[in-house]
């Protein structure tokens, strides 16, 4: 989130230690390095493995003279581009001795490490993809057209001359330009057909085509909005809240800063109202939604005579809506087919999506409502929700990071929810997410109606009921117990077991009558435990912190992830065997 | 589970020696280790091979705490020094001041912070030496880089440890590049001849491989690090 351009900083590093950087790239990294924390942790990982690479029988390998590497090039002397041509691997015949934009500094290589990226990372097929490709996805290319003719006159003239080197395929290609304004966040087991996009986890995205074959991915968008697709799919983003999926499935998730968000289809439009949903794709273009939460408005995709005006005002939806708008609240599904050509109502069957997104509710929606859900996608903390203490922990090196799409808790270091949680006031609450344990002595801790301040000779919560498990040697142990002004709680411990290496998925509830801790290895085949107490009396803070263990021997890393907190929705009570119920049950 | 009783599993809980009603108390008799105390010198066995440092039996111990984290601290050098060359001179020179101040290292602190501490200190000297244009990083992006990886800590070596696997997945001739380049050392130049492609193509090869290899270990670290 803090860098807004186009932007791959192992371009600079290799540039760094290839000995290739010019005077402003150095100073451009020397900046980076020093102002932006993710990509210091980037380079650190990157020089590690030159290193372990480097590294052999106890000593480094020292490159042979005569190379870049061996020495730095004079800093005046190295203008050379960043990018080379790349010719590993087979090249699309049009792009024969192209050239680079001359004297292009960092910001103007960019797109061609774009264009770059995308040709020689998908293949030569892309050319004849957007060239003629009747048999495949005949609308997308189309749309491609459309983007790139509104966009040349933006493009800066250096650049057009030198695409006009490059052959027609080429200069296609090379026109996504404009700012970049979503991040290809997280992908599994995806392949990828031709697109005009980058496709490395982290890479920046701008407008441009991406074409999912198989697997999952996740686009976040600079405004908060996050799009979670399957493959197949064809998918392209026009612009910072407006995208059209030519076909696929995927799962979208709006804050309410991104309302208005759209996706379009070849027959549809959706525009969010600050919600959840899933749309589904097939190859004629009939579209079917769903609302997994909020709302949403859905429409008629725009006349086909009017999509060049409407790709310019992308991102003024959306007033330029057109057909009859309905809206749809969640728990509705719609379907659009032509023919008939209008929606009708289909089976709300939300399971379809759960496999696409990383939370997945375990406990039917709407006896719940969330307060607050992080996939710790972004990469960066989200300062609305969370703060991070190590003030107060005496041992270890205590540290709290979202990193790679998680948070990493190394020691003692707690993260502490920014809002204040009251189990009493709220009538109840669910803690939901997934904890792996990573190093042997790794401790699961949450703590619940806490003032999330650390003491003491371990640096742990003073305050607050704990609901943890901690690794042990042979048989490890899962207990919920109170400390500090919630010591009345009657603690409980119970077996697990838990070794390194282990994903486990865990649920918390603190709700009247009860309080309980269940942990259960995410593969569904291991480990599972349950224990639960009665709730202590009213605390003095609610914050809500999650926590390792202190430095023993080793440090302990473990990751944390996907933590939903919810509120309960109506009368849910826990009853003396720690069951949960709801609705009429509880009133009995 | 109704049992009130703490189970004795728990032993902290029973009092012995800490906070009854804290988990952590149950490891009061395992409070963080320094590494393993020195041998005194008398005890340590007399080496042909020992002349520097002025005592016998020291070069054993100094080579046998400073050895495995050798490779930590030439990635800390690197990353500060982000030339192979230059990287590998001020190691040397690094070591050759541990070696020398070995008599002054407190045991039981520990000897990977210091090495830090006396590897940056080489890094500023080297810097120093430097001519103002050949200088890679500002002061304060080396402070700023040398506290990176400090805090980065093990994290770091579990990486390392994801590289092997990694390496076995790359292409035959994916491999046979990496191994040229980095463990024989085999110049740019010399690989673009042996490939028959330009400079810039190897480093373009070389740049890829190496993010496939980034990407990997990320991966591995990602799925839990199951092993």
């Amino acid at each position: 989130m803090s860098q807004r351009e186009p932007f791959d900083p192992l371009v600079l590093f290799d540039a760094l230690l290839e000995g290739r950087l010019t005077p402003d790239e150095a100073e451009q990294l020397d900046a980076l390095l020093i102002e932006d924390q993710q990509v210091r942790r980037r380079y650190v990982e990157y020089v590690q493995l030159h290193a372990s690479l480097t590294w052999r029988d106890g000593a480094p390998v020292a490159g042979s003279g005569g190379e870049p590497d061996a020495a730095p090039v004079q800093a005046p002397v190295s203008p050379a581009p960043l990018v080379a041509p790349p010719q590993d691997g087979p090249l699309p015949p049009s792009t024969g001795g192209f050239a680079f934009p001359p004297g292009g500094g960092f910001l103007q290589s960019m797109p061609w490490v774009v264009f770059a990226v995308c040709v020689f990372g998908v293949g030569a097929a892309l050319g004849l993809y957007l060239k003629n490709s009747p048999d495949v996805d005949p609308a997308a290319p189309a749309v491609a057209k459309h983007d790139r003719q509104n966009l040349a006159p933006a493009v800066a003239p250096a650049d057009v001359a030198a695409a006009k080197e490059l052959s027609l395929v080429s200069a296609e290609l090379a026109l996504p330009q404009t700012a970049s304004f979503a991040t290809l966040v997280k992908v599994s087991g995806c392949k990828w057909g031709a697109c005009t996009l980058p496709t490395q986890t982290g890479s920046r995205l701008a407008t441009g085509l991406l074409r999912l074959d198989s697997g999952k991915a996740q686009i976040t968008f600079d405004n908060g909005a996050r799009l979670y697709l399957q493959g197949p799919a064809v998918f392209y983003l026009h612009g910072p809240s407006r995208t059209h999926l030519q076909s696929g499935k995927l799962v979208a998730h709006v804050p309410e800063r991104a309302i208005g968000f759209t996706i379009e289809t070849q027959k549809a439009e959706i525009v969010d109202l600050g919600t959840e949903f899933g749309v589904d794709v097939g190859p004629s273009g009939d579209t079917e939604v769903q609302v997994l939460d909020g709302e949403i408005e859905i429409g008629a995709a725009p006349e086909p005579a009017e999509p060049r005006t409407r790709l310019l005002a992308s991102d003024r939806s959306p007033d330029v809506l057109a057909g009859p708008r309905q809206r749809l609240l969640m728990g509705h599904a719609r379907r659009l087919q032509t023919p008939p050509g209008d929606w009708r109502e289909v089976e709300f069957a939300p399971e379809q999506y759960r496999g696409l997104m990383p939370v997945v509710p375990l406990t039917a929606s709407s006896e719940w409502h969330r307060l607050l859900a992080d996939n710790f996608d972004d990469n960066v903390l989200d300062p609305d929700k969370w703060r991070v203490v190590t003030a107060g922990i005496p041992k270890g090196n205590p540290q709290v990071r979202e990193v790679e799409g998680r948070i990493v808790m190394v020691d003692r270091g707690h993260l502490v929810t920014i809002n204040q949680f009251d189990p009493a006031a709220l009538g109840g609450l669910r803690i939901t997410g997934q904890w792996t344990f990573l190093t042997p002595d790794d401790m699961f801790e949450v703590v619940l109606r806490s003032d999330a301040v650390p003491g003491g000779e371990y640096g742990d919560t003073q305050n607050g009921v704990h609901f943890a498990a901690r690794m042990e040697r042979g048989t490890s142990h899962i207990g919920i117990f109170g400390l500090g002004y919630c010591a009345d709680v009657e603690p409980r411990y119970g077996d697990i077991l838990i070794n390194p290496g282990d994903v486990f998925n865990f649920e918390i509830f603190d709700v009247p009558g009860g309080m309980s801790l269940r942990l259960w290895e995410a593969s569904g085949s291991g480990a599972s435990a349950h224990v639960h107490t009665v709730p202590a009396r009213s605390a003095a803070a609610n914050f809500i912190a999650f926590h390792n263990r202190n430095k023993l021997k080793n440090t302990n890393i473990a990751y944390l992830d996907n933590v939903s907190i919810e509120q309960a929705d109506g009368s849910v009570r826990m009853n003396k065997e720690g069951i949960l119920e709801t609705g009429d049950d509880a009133e009995k | 589970m109704n049992d009130r009783r703490l189970p004795a599993r728990f032993p902290g809980r029973t009092g012995a020696g800490g906070d009854a009603r804290h988990w952590q108390a149950a490891h009061a008799g395992q409070t963080p280790k320094p590494l393993p105390r020195l041998p005194d010198d008398k005890d340590a066995p007399v080496s042909a091979s020992s002349t520097a440092g002025g005592q016998p039996g020291r070069r054993e111990q100094f080579t046998s705490i400073c050895h495995p984290i050798e490779r930590r601290l030439y990635t800390f050098i690197l990353a500060l020094v982000p030339n192979r060359v230059e990287a590998d001179e001020v190691l040397q020179e690094t070591l050759l001041v541990l070696w020398e101040k070995f008599e002054h290292f407190a045991p039981g602190t520990s000897f990977l912070a210091w090495a830090y501490a006396v590897a940056r200190l080489e890094v500023l000297k080297h810097r120093e030496r430097q001519a103002r244009h050949r200088r890679l990083l500002s002061l304060e992006a080396i402070d700023a880089v040398a506290a990176e990886v400090q805090a980065t800590g093990d994290l770091l070596e579990l990486r390392h440890a994801a590289l092997a696997e990694c390496l076995n997945k790359l292409t035959d001739r994916q491999r046979r590049i990496v191994d040229d380049r980095y463990r024989a050392g085999v110049s740019i130049e010399s690989l673009a001849e042996r490939l028959g492609r330009t400079r810039d193509a190897v480093y373009q090869i070389l740049s890829r491989i190496r993010r496939s290899l980034l990407q990997c270990i990320d991966r591995t670290l990602a799925s839990g690090s199951r092993s």
